[in-house]
């Protein structure tokens, strides 16, 4: 019964199909999108609930690829196109993520990248990685420890690559250019976590480790420098995804905080991308005037450097925790310093928004889908997160 | 008297602010009086239930609510008051009344009025947590209203820094106390009262104490690192110059307090940490700007001293101190900082001197018999801040005048306790003394 797991991977590709059909830019159709979505998310809890033999590990991050999904089919935008190629790539990346060979997911997720790059410059900065990865799988069989580490490796090049692209190709669609980052990076950490847990001697830590610093320097350095949205979007992006890299040295403790984390980051870079959607360079921040706007972005780029009390602040106990347990503390006290350095870079974008005596004139609010998804994740992460640390535990469990 | 457990006092008193800041966003700017008599309103309601918490205290008997918030993690919603806890949400609830009131519906808006009742229910959560990681959450949800109440770019940029630094510290030394709870009990715990029972090698103990120092060099702030409290106290209007004078400057010391005096036995770093406030307090006396800034960081060296002080009577003067001090600070935050008409003596600004006063006795004179050379320092820099304040403050306004009765009547009546600012659980200073 492990197929069912794939079982949501089917319906956005239903949704693509509606989108790329006349119906697909009518409001009509936009609803059905969505309609679509949530119905595969439903799956995926009914799924869950049902045991049907589909991981639990597979159903939380898939349920984290759908809630991405349904939130940019939800959004008020108009880039019909690169949505619709986010719902191939959502399928992609829950195949990436429900399927136990990596043989079958490293192509999904490359994949996935050569289907959301519209460009076909600086082709070369996507192939090298991608064929590194590919090579890897192959290299896997007669040495682990080799292949394992250009499997990691690639991958995560290929992820920064894509996501850059993605996110500079336009500042308008920016929820759905996020998506596709976001559920990317969710398909991207599925290999690593679960190459982690299973090849515990030969995982290439060292590698993770470099690539997690290197990852959350840039994005600290890139949010603190940003003057151009897109930049800072990425930048946060990569300080996420450096983040989620540094929890995988936290060994068996370390799973459940981590998939918390994943989907803190979720929140924090689709909220962000709603609240600046439309803005194009830092200063044009303070033209905001709507209140609900910025306070999505506020809490947006808070929980995205897990500041006391937004999303992803309760995970920073016991990923610590774990952290120090494997004898990676000086690694963590560096890590702080760095998500310090992201705090003081996403205050940057709350002080703007925030700063009084500016006459604002964007009177364009933030969608209603935005404010829900800001209200469901105070309570889910903030307010009453039991239930969704007992979910994410289970199902960093499940991976074993 | 004690309160019936049914009746979640702690919880209510906390949350009745935010829940007047909810209220209070929903008239627009036109319905400046209704949002005031609103916000006043629960301000007041307020203070009333933190009067009633303070009044009928009785040791032994103090509320608490414990419910789990995270049980796999450790984490509790933990609210508790000791002695010192109940004069401290009388003291937040009272200033956050006096900041209401001190400036008319038209010069405080929408925003302000709600970041204001959101920064009294930030400071009645720091005043009564008793789980690590609600303490932090409370910790950074006030330090991001204070931020945004300062409201220019430049001076938000640069008080977050420093105080995120701060908050930065204080989340790693609950982060390595919440593991070793772990470590060592066999299960994940951030409660705080528990950090005081763990066992470490002395070096790592002096580390954490330098490092729980930091948290309060930081965020007190200590001398040299005070350069975002000028422009900070310069930015803000009365209001919010109240909060951050006479309630933030609680939030630092507050965490050593509770978090890590209790847990430092051994305080290997505690000398060094004394020079520094002591410093600080000379900086105060000397510094030749008119503003509050050098003064603020002279006296909360003053309390850090006290609270180093090795006898219980030396701390409970620097917890008096603590509270003196925000009082004090309160009563010169009606002042408006930096000005440049500011010409003394005045009888108010006695009464401001006069409040720094008792503490300051008593934390000099528990030090004298343990570092005369440094309480000769800290002294000397008392008399030239105190000589400095008496010169340069200008009488007050007598609609600010008027709002100095409840800050004196309230100092009056902390004089009037001291036995609730003694440490109850006197752990850390015992530790010392059988040493």
């Amino acid at each position: 019964m492990r197929i069912a797991a794939f079982g949501p991977a089917f319906l956005p590709l239903l949704a693509a199909w509606v989108l790329s059909s006349r119906a697909g830019a009518s409001r009509r159709g936009r609803w059905m999108v969505a309609a679509i979505d949530v119905l595969a998310l439903l799956l995926a809890a009914l799924l869950w609930n049902a045991w049907l033999g589909a991981d639990l590990f597979s159903l939380f991050l898939g349920a984290c690829v759908l809630g991405a999904l349904t939130f940019a089919a939800v959004s008020p935008e108009q880039d019909i196109e690169s949505l619709g190629l986010l719902h191939l790539g959502a399928s992609l990346s829950i195949v990436a993520v429900s399927t136990r060979e990596l043989s079958w997911s490293v192509p999904a997720i490359l994949l996935f990248g050569i289907l959301v790059r519209k460009t076909r410059e600086r082709l070369v900065l996507f192939l090298v990685p991608s064929v590194v990865a590919v090579a890897g799988l192959a290299v896997a069989a007669a040495s682990d420890e080799i292949g394992l580490l250009l499997v990691a490796a690639g991958l995560s090049a290929v992820w920064l690559v894509v996501s850059r692209e993605v996110l500079r190709s336009s500042t308008s669609g920016l929820v759905t250019r996020m998506g596709v980052s976001f559920t990317l990076l969710v398909a991207v950490s599925s290999v690593h976590l679960r190459i982690a847990a299973w090849f515990p001697e030969a995982a290439p830590l060292g590698t993770i480790e470099a690539l997690a610093f290197g990852a959350l320097s840039l994005g600290a350095f890139g949010a603190l420098g940003a003057m151009r949205i897109t930049t800072f979007l990425t930048a946060v992006a990569l300080a996420r995804a450096g983040l989620v890299l540094l929890a995988l040295l936290g060994g068996v403790h370390a799973g459940g905080p981590l998939l918390l984390e994943l989907a803190a980051s979720g929140v924090s870079l689709l909220l962000l991308a709603a609240a600046l959607e439309r803005t194009d360079t830092i200063d044009e921040i303070s033209n905001l005037r709507s209140v609900p706007r910025r306070l999505v972005l506020a809490l947006g780029a808070l929980s995205a450097c897990s500041f006391p009390p937004f999303p992803g602040f309760v995970a920073a106990f016991p990923l610590s925790s774990a952290l120090v347990d494997q004898g990676y503390s000086f690694s963590l006290l560096v890590a702080v310093a760095l998500l310090f350095l992201l705090a003081l870079g996403s205050m940057r974008v709350v002080a703007r928004a925030w700063e009084s005596g500016r006459t604002r004139k964007v009177e364009s609010t933030v969608g209603l889908a935005a404010l829900g998804l800001a209200i469901a994740a105070s309570l889910a992460f903030s307010i009453a997160p039991a239930r969704l640390v007992e979910i994410a535990r289970a199902a960093a469990l499940s991976i074993l | 008297m004690s309160w019936p457990s049914a009746f979640p006092i702690l919880s209510v008193l906390v949350w009745t602010p935010a829940a007047g800041a909810l209220l209070s966003a929903f008239p627009g700017e036109d319905r400046a009086a209704l949002r005031r008599m609103l916000s006043i309103g629960f301000a007041a309601l307020s203070l009333a239930l933190a009067s009633a918490l303070a009044l009928t205290f009785e040791p032994g008997s103090s509320p608490r609510e414990l419910r789990r918030w995270i049980p796999t993690l450790g984490l509790s919603y933990d609210l508790f008051v000791d002695g010192f806890g109940s004069i401290l949400v009388l003291w937040v609830a009272l200033l956050a009344l006096l900041a209401l009131v001190s400036v008319g519906s038209r010069e405080l808006g929408r925003q302000a009025t709600c970041l204001i009742l959101l920064a009294e229910t930030s400071l009645l959560g720091l005043a009564t947590a008793s789980d690590g990681a609600l303490f932090l959450a409370f910790y950074g949800a006030c330090l991001l209203v204070l931020t945004l109440l300062l409201g220019r770019f430049e001076e938000m940029k640069t008080f977050f820094s420093f105080q995120t630094a701060g908050a930065t510290l204080a989340v790693v030394y609950v982060a390595i106390s919440y593991h070793l709870t772990w470590v060592q009990t066999g299960f994940p715990s951030a409660e705080i009262a528990r950090f005081s029972s763990l066992v470490t090698f002395p070096d790592s103990q002096s580390r954490m104490f330098l490092l729980g120092a930091a948290v309060v060099a930081f965020a007190a702030p200590l001398f040299p690192l005070t350069s975002w409290v000028s422009s900070a106290t310069s930015a803000l209007t009365t209001p919010g110059r109240l909060l951050l004078l006479g309630g933030w400057s609680l939030a630092g010391t507050l965490f050593f307090v509770r978090v890590v005096l209790p847990s430092a036995a051994l305080r290997e770093g505690a000398p060094f940490v004394m020079v520094l406030a002591a410093l600080s307090l000379l900086y105060a006396g000397l510094a030749s700007r008119r503003s509050w800034a050098p003064l603020l960081v002279g006296f909360q060296g003053l309390v850090v001293l006290g609270l180093l002080s090795p006898a219980a009577e030396g701390v409970a003067a620097g917890r008096a101190g603590m509270l003196q001090l925000a009082l004090a600070f309160s009563t010169l935050a009606l002042w408006k900082a930096d000005s440049e008409d500011a010409r003394g003596p005045a009888f108010t600004s006695g009464i401001a001197v006069a409040m720094f006063l008792p503490p300051s006795w008593f934390v000099l004179r528990e030090l004298w018999s343990t570092a005369p050379a440094l309480t000769a320092l800290a002294g000397l820099g008392l008399v030239l801040s105190m000589f400095r304040l008496v010169r340069t403050l200008p009488p007050l306004s007598p609609r600010r005048s008027l709002l100095l009765v409840p800050l004196v009547g309230f100092w009056i009546f902390s004089l009037t306790a001291p036995s609730r600012f003694m440490p109850a659980d006197s752990k850390a200073p015992a530790t010392v003394e059988e040493e």
